[in-house]
């Protein structure tokens, strides 16, 4: 990107200073110059590149800085690999035009092409003496000694040229310079310059910036901070975020914005969208936040995208009072699209039924239903109804879907009867209700109960009803405990394995590995040949990889390969197989 | 025996297209009178490259095997056991009983067609060249070899330097630049921690090891690799390290990198310094002189990094050689696809200019100026370049997550790879006089 830039100058510079050159060709000849031009670009065009040098020559013989023929002449020899052959007509050059900016990088290029480091220190040298206000020789000589690898040779150089004409006109040049030879919190504070120079340069800026070590990160914050104005606290913001602290990289950056309004929600744009991409509660949060205040600086329709945007982020965020801030000031504002808002408002029932709030997301739906959706309606009813679920309210939660004849709301009734220990009744409504009773994680939930329900004999379960219930409602130990209770009550092969084996995988789920392995053992134990053993194995082995007991595991999953062939299990098993081997990467 | 003439007696003894008597070879069938087991390697096996693992796994228990050339996707005659049968079983990998009449088909049809049957007789050992911070799932051959259950040792500069090499009947060389220049990302990753590391292990093995620089040490790393293949070793390569052992071949005298590497700057008239008559595959290149370029020269058609000459992706073709007569890239061509995608590396693919006459062309992109998939001979013993750097992750940038081959068990790419691996197992067949 350095290249491509100072590629870009140099050209800059070639139109600016072309006028000037003719200046200084000889007055009666233009006319064999320019034809000289044409001629080599239509040589350059057919490929002929040897014949369009010749050309350019001729033409430099009467014009001998001519920067369009020097250009031309340089393309061509550098497509017939004789570069070097120019040495003398960029020696003319200089000597028909010495203060030409142009000319004088021309010579350094091919200079150091010929005679390296040591003709690029004469050449950049030669240039400073002619052109003793021209920051070029600095930024050429520096670029070209970083590309070699030599970073404390750039720096050196770099230093003399900030000593000379300050830090600005070089700061986009040495800061990448000074990150690479480990100079951070200079590196910061050249950043800061280039970026309050140029805010485009900031993404690079950050990204150069956020390589430096952890061991250095706090002197460069505070380098930002301190020293790097504006510029140097936006800066700060980036790498915060980048480093893992949404929280304070949106306090600095708030309390930095620019008055200007434009620069300003274009940080905050930024700033949302770097935040999104975090995908963590903290990020969604202060992408909230940078929203909320963008929704503070942009009037009409985007403003209000604004704010329901924001009202999102702070309900992903379970900032309740965030999202319920943002909502308020929907309410309030007329001539909103009423469907934005109630899609936001869902969200923000949602997110109060899943935080316990469940009194007053049901108060809210009460109050919004007939600006929402049939299905979005059943959607709610069924997620505030597991919110009394999780509160052990089971009547409150029948009440709000026994008149729905959906197959989402059939599926809780049936969830709601197995919590009640009412297997019969749990397994006509699991029927009744089919495999796609909701989203994929749903219906594989209800499939695996039905599952259950079909091993377990007899028609009522209090205590596994009990147990089911304690999960549901965040409560695993005591689930376990019910669970074990309710399998010992059952037949060793009617149920008693599955419920052992239900038991088990909830207790690997909550960490407890050495119960665990005792209950899976239990299961394999009470029915070595049923349905549930080779899931109780893998679950078993599993347990035993966790807890480093390898050769135990190997010993299950082989077990489990050999035993079952044809249980659906055994791809899993294979995968972890592979993964104690370390034959595959750990995921 | 060294390879060349494994290889060369190979070739002399299935020049004869006339049917053999079975009793003329080491038929597994007709000489020990037991059972058989064939590992199907055509969209009926369920795990093409645990397959290699168990072929081998039976190979180093002392058990023969025969690798059926072009026959059902080049699939794997066995003696049954319950070893075997086992593995398989845990692996996933599919078998099929062998009775004798089913044989007799077999090779009654293998005869008469473009096919042949090669015995293996000796799990070769294997060698990874690998610095010692290298994960295994930084490359695909330690990938495709821990997947397969194969054992291998890993060795780097020291044990090359001191002589370790003829230990081994396989060495695979992990994508290292053998230039010395870390790839040539020292000035684009400058201040990444991975970089770093690199370097310091880099510097600090040359010193210790008495060279002054590391593309000092690479030099004479890649000096004693030639030798171990001319010495009869079985060399196969990917990626970067094609090209750049190539490079540092041919460069013994020349200072081919960039200053940040070895304190002076790439020699300006290098290219037309080298010395291609001491490489095994190339010739003529012409070096990339930027140190900012991560490409070495134009020995590689696709130039990834090279943003004004990078080439799209495509996909080459396996080269369908004649079984009984060139058994050798048949065997390294063995594959249930004969199209493949093709994948990027720093080398992809080698410019069809810059190949010595002699090189075997394995696979190619039809048309296009590249091949990808070479082979040769060197003194006596083989080399073999597969361009690119993961065949299951066709873009693969540093720092994306290693690949999971348990989720390409069927990777015709990963093939071509593990065909090599079992290449050196191979057994001459016993000569008609």
């Amino acid at each position: 990107m350095m290249r491509a830039r100072r590629v870009l100058t140099w050209l800059c510079l070639g139109v600016l200073l072309g006028p000037g050159v003719s200046r200084s060709q000889e007055p009666g000849r233009p006319l064999e110059a320019e034809g000289a031009r044409q001629e080599g670009f239509a040589l350059e065009r057919q490929g002929r590149f040897g014949e369009a040098a010749v050309v350019y020559r001729r033409g430099l013989q009467t014009a001998p800085a001519d920067i369009a023929l020097l250009t031309g002449l340089e393309r061509s020899l550098a497509r017939v690999g004789q570069l070097e052959s120019m040495w003398p007509f960029v020696r003319r050059a200089v000597a028909a035009d010495p203060q030409n900016e142009w000319i004088r990088g021309l010579e350094f290029r091919l200079g150091v092409r010929v005679g390296g480091a040591d003709s690029a220190a004469a050449i950049a040298s030669r240039w400073m003496a002619a052109l003793p206000r021209s920051v070029m020789p600095f930024r050429e000589w520096g670029s070209w000694l970083a590309e070699r690898g030599d970073a404390v040779g750039a720096s050196a150089v770099l230093a003399m040229g900030r000593e000379r004409f300050g830090d600005v006109p070089l700061a986009e040049i040495s800061a990448p310079v000074l990150a690479q030879t480990g100079e951070w919190n200079q590196a910061s504070y050249q950043w800061a310059l280039a970026v309050q120079a140029n805010v485009g340069l900031l993404s690079p800026a950050a990204v150069s910036l956020s390589r430096a070590p952890e061991s250095s990160r706090a002197a460069m914050l505070g380098a930002l901070m301190d020293e790097g104005g504006a510029a140097g606290r936006w800066l700060a913001s980036d790498l915060l975020l980048d480093w893992g602290q949404p929280d304070v990289a949106w306090t600095v950056l708030d309390a930095a914005l620019p008055h200007d309004r434009t620069r300003a929600t274009g940080l905050l744009s930024r700033f949302s969208a770097r935040a999104l991409a975090l995908r963590t509660p903290a990020g969604f949060d202060v992408r909230g936040y940078a929203l909320e205040r963008l929704a503070q600086l942009t009037a009409g329709p985007a403003g209000e995208r604004a704010r329901l945007d924001a009202a999102r982020a702070f309900a992903d965020a379970g900032n309740l009072v965030g999202a319920q801030r943002m909502l308020g000031q929907l309410s309030w504002e007329e001539g909103r699209p009423a469907g934005d808002a109630a899609s936001a408002m869902a969200t923000f029932i949602r997110v109060l039924a899943d935080a316990g709030q469940v009194a007053e997301a049901e108060r809210r739906y009460q109050e919004w239903a007939p600006r929402l959706g049939a299905v979005e309606g059943t959607e709610i009813r069924g997620r505030l109804a597991w919110g009394w679920v999780r509160r052990g309210e089971l009547e409150r939660a029948e009440r709000l879907v026994e008149s729905d004849s959906s197959v989402a709301a059939v599926a809780v009734l049936g969830w709601i009867a197995l919590y009640r220990g009412e297997l019969d009744r749990a397994r006509r409504l699991f029927r009744e209700a089919g495999p796609y009773a909701q989203d994929r994680d749903e219906t594989t939930r209800s499939t695996g109960a039905l599952v259950l329900l079909e091993r377990v004999r007899g028609d009522r379960a209090p205590d596994l009803g009990r147990g089911l219930l304690a999960v549901a409602r965040g409560d695993t130990a005591r689930g376990i405990e019910s669970l074990e209770v309710a399998a010992a009550a059952l037949p060793a092969r009617a149920g008693r394995s599955d419920v052992l084996t239900l038991a088990g995988e909830l207790a690997a789920r909550s960490g407890a590995l050495d119960q665990a392995a005792s209950v899976f053992a239990a299961a394999l134990t009470a029915d070595p040949d049923g349905p549930a053993a080779p899931a109780a194995e893998l679950g078993l082995a599993s347990v035993f990889a966790r807890l480093g007991r390898t050769a135990e595991a190997l010993g299950h999953l082989e077990h489990l390969i050999l035993t079952y062939p044809e249980s659906a299990l055994v791809p899993q098993a294979r995968r972890l197989l592979d993964e104690i081997r370390g034959a595959v990467p750990k995921t | 025996m060294k390879r060349r003439d494994f290889v060369i007696a190979l070739g002399a003894g299935a020049l004869s297209t006339a049917p053999r008597p079975l009793s003329a070879v080491h038929r597994l069938g007709s000489n020990l009178q037991r059972a058989l087991l064939l590992i199907p390697m055509d969209d009926r096996q369920t795990n093409h490259l645990k397959a290699y693992g168990v072929m081998f796994r039976s190979l180093k228990r002392g058990g023969r095997g025969e690798w059926l050339l072009n026959y059902r996707g080049g699939s794997f005659l066995l003696e049954d056991d319950r070893s075997a049968r086992r593995e398989a079983a845990l692996e996933g990998v599919l078998l099929e009983d062998l009775p004798p009449a089913r044989e007799v088909d077999l090779r009654g049809h293998i005869a008469a067609s473009n096919m042949d049957a090669i015995p293996l007789e000796k799990a070769p050992r294997v060698a990874v060249y690998a610095p010692p911070t290298a994960a295994p799932w930084d490359d695909a051959v330690t990938m495709a070899l821990e997947y397969a259950g194969i054992a291998y040792d890993r060795v780097w500069d020291p044990e090359v330097i001191t002589g370790a090499l003829p230990d081994y009947e396989w060495l695979h060389l992990h994508h290292e630049d053998f230039t010395g220049q870390y790839s040539k990302f020292f000035l684009t990753s400058s201040g990444a921690p991975w970089l770093r590391t690199m370097v310091r292990l880099h510097v600090e093995t040359a010193r210790a090891l008495g060279f002054s620089d590391p593309a000092a040490l690479k030099k004479a790393v890649a000096r004693r690799i030639r030798r171990y293949v001319g010495d009869g070793g079985f060399l196969f390569a990917m990626c970067t390290a094609t090209e750049t052992l190539e490079i540092a071949l041919a460069a013994e005298d020349v200072d081919v990198a960039a200053e940040y590497s070895d304190g002076s700057p790439m020699d300006p008239d290098a290219t037309s310094r080298l010395h291609w008559d001491r490489t095994l595959a190339f010739r003529g290149a012409v070096l990339e002189p930027s140190p900012q370029t991560a490409s070495f020269s134009d020995i590689d058609g696709h130039q990834v990094n090279h943003p004004a000459r990078r080439q799209p992706l495509g996909a080459f073709r396996l080269f369908n050689f004649s079984a009984k007569i060139d058994p050798v890239p048949t065997m390294l061509v063995q594959s249930h696809r004969d199209v493949i995608p093709d994948f990027y590396g720093l080398t992809t693919s080698f410019a069809r200019e810059r190949l010595k006459p002699g090189v075997t062309i394995l696979a190619e992109e039809p048309g296009a100026p590249w091949v990808k998939y070479i082979h040769g001979d060197y003194g006596q013993g083989t080399w073999t370049f597969l361009g690119g750097h993961d065949p299951e992750d066709p873009q693969h940038q540093i720092g994306d997550p290693p690949t999971d081959l348990s989720l390409h068990t069927r990777s015709p790419g990963y093939r071509l790879i593990l065909n090599n691996v079992l290449f050196p197992a191979a057994k001459k067949r016993e000569l008609k006089t």
